[in-house]
Order: C-alpha cells, then structure tokens, then sequence
C-alpha cells in the first residue's frame, strides 16, 4: 500500500513539472500580443517598456526606467564603471552562475543523506518481516472451528530501544488440517479493541459499531473502511505460533 | 517565472535592500584567499547546527541504563548500557546515514575550531582589530570561547569511556582554580562529581543555550564587519572602496 502512495506521489510530480516546462517552452515560442485595439502608438512612447507584450516578466528596475545598476547599487550610479565593461560582465555572470552551481551540488549532497535520515521510519516501515514471533497456546486450546480470543506479550524493536514490550489481542480459529486464521482486534477504524459476538456470529466494536463477518471482513455500511488484519499462524513444536 | 516571485516579494519586503547589503557587497581590491576563513567558519557553524539536530532527533541524553538499550558488543554477546550509549549506537548502526551525519558533526567539530584559529591568525597579523574593530574583535574571543565550550559539552555526550574521563579531567580542571574552584566545579558538574546529572545539564548547554548566545553573537559580529567594511591587506589602500564606505550611513 505504502508503494502505491510513493508511486502515486512520484506522477503527481513529474507531471507537475512536465506540464510547467512544457508551458514555459509554449510562452517562449508565442507571445501572447497585448494590444488588441488598432490605435497607434504616439511617437513619444516609443520604445516605452511598458508597452512591450510581457509586461509581467519584466523586473522593478525595468519598470521604473533604471537599469540592474542602478536599482541595485544607487550609491555608484553615475560614478565611473570601476570594471563594469561587458567583457567584466560576462566573466561576471559565469561565475556566478558556476558559484551557484556548485552551491547547488553541495547542497544536494547533503539533502539527500538528511532527507533519508529523517524519513528513516517511513523506509524501515515497508520492510516486513521483523523475524519476531509472539507464541499463543497448545493446539488444544484451539477447538475445531471455534473462535478463541488470546491475548499475547512480545518485544520488538523500535529506533534505540531493543525489546519493547507491545501486547495484542488476537482472534484464531481452528481450520483443522492445521490451518488458522489469526485476526487482529484492532478496529481498522480507529483503533479500539473489537469483540467477537458469537449469537450474531460477527466482530462488533464498541466505540462506533462497526462490524465484521467472521473471516474479518468490514461489512459494507458501518465505519471500518478495510478488513481486520491477519497474522501468519503456523503450529510449530504442537504450539500454535504467529509472525509479529 | 523565478523573476516574477522575486519582483513580488521584492515589492513587500524590499529584498533588494538585503540583497545589496548582504550579497552584492564591495570588498576592497586586495582581498585574497585569506579573507575567506570567516565565512568557512560561519559555513561550518551552521553544518554543525544541521547535523546537529538531526543526531538530537534519535538522541537520548540519559545515563540510565534500561533494559531496552542493549548494545551488541564485538564479542557478539548483548551488554546493558546506557541509554544515551545505545542511541549513539543505533544512529551510528540502525540509521541510514547516521554513520555520516555524527561523522560530520565530529570532524566538524575539529574543523571549525582550526578555521577559527586560522581566521583569528590573519585577523592579527593584519592589525585588523584596531580602529574601529575593536568591538568586533571582543565579539570574536567570546564567539571562540563559546565553541571551545561547545567542544566540551558535545564531546560528554556519548557516555563512553573516554568521554567521561576526559570530563572528569577538564571538570578538575576548573575545580583547581582558587577561591572559586569547588563552586565552579559543583556548578559545572551539577552536582559533587560528573555523572547522570552532568550529562542532562551539558546537554541543555549544548542544544539550547550556547547556539542561543553563539547566534546572537554571530549577529552581532556580522553586522559589525558589513557597517565597518573589509580591511583589505594592510599597507595597499582601496581608495574609491574607502571612499564609499565613508559616504554610506
């Protein structure tokens, strides 16, 4: 489920970022012209900035008749170049643009090591099997096709802490032929403990009376949106065993 | 499309004010790569601010040991140790990258304190604390004395061997000055020796009130080096450099 979710995710952005470029690309190729009267323009405004059709791009500086200079440096404006010749200028530009570049693959390699480190959690989650098994009873405590509640006590491993102690409630049922269908007792709704009512033959839970048949499935119309979980249930040495 | 959200944010926070002050600074004309060593260690600081909450994120500043932090030891069998032992452990071994980022943190450590050195080197030998850098350089000793102490707190915070010996040595230290001392070594240690309460309180200082101070001090030393200029190198005068700052406010 959780690989649904990254792959999801993963088209949601690429193809964010496919239609933003392939837009940019469309403006580049055909402006969109702005004026849609036949008027002239007055000789006086020729060359204004302000008639030009991408007004929107266009920065402060433009818009208030200064140059880059000016706009960023008015102590200076007007005083001798100091090196600003277009030669310096285009030295001046690349290496900006290299410093920025560089920025930008430092930065990267330190993102993606932090960013798997703090979504370590979400990595450790899909991996499955914990190798940890929590142990129920004999078969015997396990009549032949007769619900039986156990509760159980394991310890699992969680970031720094070896050995936690979690405890559970799980339903088995006896298939014979050494089957078992073990059902966790966790509501899929939000959580709360449910019971099995054998005169209604269903799992009812007490918080907002969602309901199972007895193999777990959520019946359609009550709260639970998804089935009870299951565990794997195996008999080894005549005891009947599940996969935490 | 970058323009427009500049221009827009331009507008309402004059990011240009900033970028002129801050980014698009003159430097006098004899600035060389000696120059550099200041930023590398405001680089370097804030590495270690990263790394550094990052490790706090799986941390534990605890010198109890529990039944949950067990440490497989070279051996192969399971040992008790400390908690904060075993989250040092499983960062190092249960993290991806964690290995990486307390490496970082680590050599970061050492690497900051040698550019500072560096930087206070070239900052000598130049003359470049004198008339009007005086406060700037105040601002630097106690910004150099911060970091030394956050080597001191950081380095307890493992719980290994070396760590509490090394403390218990530095603690002493500070205990064998006169008068003072036993206060200065109880007000340290947090108690009558280094121990569980030791490593809560140099874990506080390490986390939440040196950056606190360093980043103010940090403020306040960046602000004197942008309203006083760059001294460039001495004896080779940048006269429309000296000029422009003159007529600056």
């Amino acid at each position: 489920m959780n690989e649904a979710v990254w792959i999801v995710l993963g088209i949601a952005i690429c193809s964010y970022l496919g239609l933003g470029i392939w837009l940019a690309i469309r403006r580049m190729q055909a402006p969109i012209p702005v004026l849609a009267s036949s008027a002239p323009i007055p000789a006086a405004c020729s060359g204004c900035p302000l008639l030009q059709p991408n007004i929107m791009a266009m920065s402060s500086a433009q818009l208030n008749h200064q140059t880059e200079d000016e706009r960023l440096e008015p102590d200076r404006a007007g005083q001798p170049d100091g090196g600003e010749e277009p030669e310096n200028e285009g030295r001046r530009r690349f290496l900006t643009r290299i410093i920025f570049a560089i920025g930008g693959v430092i930065a990267l390699v330190i993102a993606l090591p932090v960013l798997t480190y703090i979504l370590a959690p979400v990595l450790q989650m899909s991996s499955g099997d914990s190798g940890k098994t929590a142990e129920l009873g004999p078969v015997s405590d396990f009549p032949q096709d007769k619900m039986v509640q156990k509760t159980f006590k394991a310890k699992v491993d969680e970031g720094w802490i070896k050995g936690k102690e979690v405890d559970g409630t799980v339903y088995v049922r006896n298939l014979g032929n050494n089957q078992f269908l073990a059902l966790s007792a966790t509501c899929t709704h939000l959580g709360c403990t449910v019971n099995w009512k054998p005169d209604q033959n269903e799992f009812v839970c007490p918080c907002h009376g969602g309901r199972y048949t007895p193999q777990g499935i959520n019946i359609p119309g009550t709260p639970p949106p998804k089935p009870l979980a299951r565990y794997n249930a195996k008999v080894t040495g005549g005891k009947v065993v599940i996969d935490l | 499309m970058l323009a427009k959200i500049y221009n827009w944010v331009d507008e309402r926070a004059n990011l240009d004010g900033l970028n002129r002050v801050l980014l698009k600074r003159h430097t006098p004309a004899s600035t060389n790569w000696w120059f550099t060593f200041g930023s590398t260690a405001l680089f370097l600081m804030i590495l270690q601010v990263i790394t550094g909450s990052l490790l706090a994120m799986n941390y534990v500043p605890s010198a109890e040991a529990s039944a949950s932090s067990i440490v497989v030891g070279p051996d192969g069998f399971p040992a008790p140790v400390s908690q904060a032992y075993a989250s040092v452990n499983y960062i190092m071994t249960g993290v991806p990258f964690g290995g990486f980022l307390r490496n970082m943190h680590y050599w970061g450590a050492t690497l900051i304190v040698i550019v500072l050195l560096l930087h206070i080197g070239r900052i000598f030998a130049m003359g470049a604390y004198k008339y009007p850098r005086e406060l700037n350089w105040l601002a630097g000793v106690v910004i150099l004395i911060i970091v030394m102490t956050f080597g001191l707190t950081g380095y307890l915070l493992p719980w290994d061997q070396r760590s509490y010996w090394a403390t218990v040595v530095a603690v002493n230290i500070a205990g064998s000055v006169p008068l003072i001392g036993p206060y200065l070594h109880s007000v340290i240690a947090g108690g009558t020796s280094v121990g569980p309460v030791t490593l809560t309180r140099f874990y506080a200082v390490h986390t939440l009130i040196l950056p606190g101070i360093v980043f103010a001090l940090i403020g306040i030393h960046l602000y004197l080096v942008i309203l006083n200029g760059v001294q460039g190198m001495p004896g080779r005068l940048d006269a429309a450099y000296e000029q422009e700052q003159k007529s600056r406010t």
